[in-house]
């Protein structure tokens, strides 16, 4: 979304000097009786539309409809992007999806888990893990061991809050 | 810069639902002020614009330009790097004295002159010693601020299994480097760090 954001800006600020641009060449030519580029008659299509017309209705239906989704867009909260990391007084900041992946990884190869998924939040002071996945019971504390110590690798506090949903692995016929 | 545009669609948008609502209304016959048989430009905005006579081209040249001056800063201030521009050319040595002209026997003029180092060129540097250590799979360096309060903003990709209270120790000694090597008391504004996704292997 930030970039999505920051794009979305970018073409607001064209659109905002095209028309300024637009406004300024506009009238200035409009007071020598020359106007450009967009002729005299906008104002008599203006002047005999009325409010009830069926394309004022669906302007503003569009107009609101825009505005509707992007203010939703905006509300809807999002996950973070960089989990903080406390290394000797300072903050790094370390991308959460790389840390997600890494765990994920880690509890497959080192606990022996399949099909992990690790989602992680947190803040400076904590950082919460929820790992799912097929492991048999015998595992459990060999995938939780491996996720402890890649997160302990990131950089992730000391107390990292670890909630486990794993699975009886189906078995093979 | 997240915040700011959150902000700006968060207003724009309720602007927009205010406008289409209001639109909405006013097409249903559901404003008390507004007839909805009215046209959308009333003759009594035309007959102030022109009672207004030469301030009104004036007001609308000048409402014109201001929105074209905003446009322009919003597109800046999008395609500006994170963390602020980047930090001007750096005079880092003055050398003054006479030189000999190139093949000559006799003395050239006196040459005096400043040695400019780009911080582009500085930060590529930093970025090449951060590279040295072996978990960094890349790492690219920013230097913003100004020469008295130079900021650093740092890209680290490391390769799995590293260690990141080691890969800090490693970057204060190439900090502690860059800043006996430039001259420069630079502080570290920003870490960027990323875990490249290699396949992890059962054997090491």
């Amino acid at each position: 979304m930030p970039v999505a954001n920051r794009i979305a800006s970018a073409l607001l600020g064209l659109v905002l000097l095209a028309g300024g641009l637009l406004i300024v060449v506009q009238t200035i030519t409009a007071a020598f009786d020359r106007p450009w580029p967009i002729p005299e008659d906008w104002r008599d299509t203006l002047a005999s539309t009325p409010w009830s017309d069926r394309a004022v209705l669906l302007t503003a239906v569009i107009v609101g409809l825009v505005g509707l989704v992007a203010l939703i867009a905006q509300l809807v909260p999002r996950r973070q992007r960089r989990l903080p990391a406390e290394t000797k007084g300072n903050i790094w900041w370390v991308s959460r999806r790389s840390v997600e992946r890494r765990v994920a990884r880690a509890a497959a190869f080192g606990g022996g888990a399949r099909n992990p998924k690790a989602v992680v939040r947190g803040d400076s002071r904590q950082w919460r893990l929820r790992l799912s996945g097929d492991a048999p019971p015998h595992r459990h504390e060999a995938v939780e061991r491996a996720a402890r110590h890649e997160l302990s690798a990131a950089g992730a506090p000391a107390n990292v809050e670890v909630r486990m949903s794993l699975r009886q692995p189906k078995r093979v016929a | 810069m997240n915040t700011g545009n959150r902000i700006l669609w968060s207003v724009l948008g309720l602007m927009l639902l205010a406008a289409g609502i209001g639109g909405v209304l006013a097409s249903l016959d559901r404003l008390p002020w507004l007839d909805a048989d009215a046209p959308l430009l009333s003759s009594d905005l035309v007959s102030a614009w022109r009672r207004w006579g030469v301030w009104a081209p004036i007001l609308s040249t000048a409402i014109g330009l201001a929105l074209a001056l905003l446009g322009f800063a919003l597109v800046r201030a999008q395609t500006r790097p994170a963390g602020g521009p980047s930090l001007p050319e750096l005079a880092v040595s003055e050398v003054a004295g006479r030189g000999r002209a190139a093949g000559g026997h006799e003395p050239a003029a006196a040459v005096a002159g400043t040695t400019l180092v780009a911080s582009r060129t500085l930060a590529r540097a930093l970025s090449k010693d951060l590279m040295r250590n072996r978990s960094v799979d890349s790492a690219s360096a920013h230097l913003s601020g100004t020469a008295d309060d130079p900021r650093l903003r740092l890209h680290l990709s490391l390769l799995p299994g590293a260690d990141l209270g080691r890969m800090h120790e490693y970057v204060d000694a190439a900090l502690e480097r860059f800043n006996a090597t430039s001259g420069l008391r630079s502080r570290v504004a920003d870490v960027d760090v990323r875990i490249v996704n290699e396949p992890m292997s059962r054997v090491r």
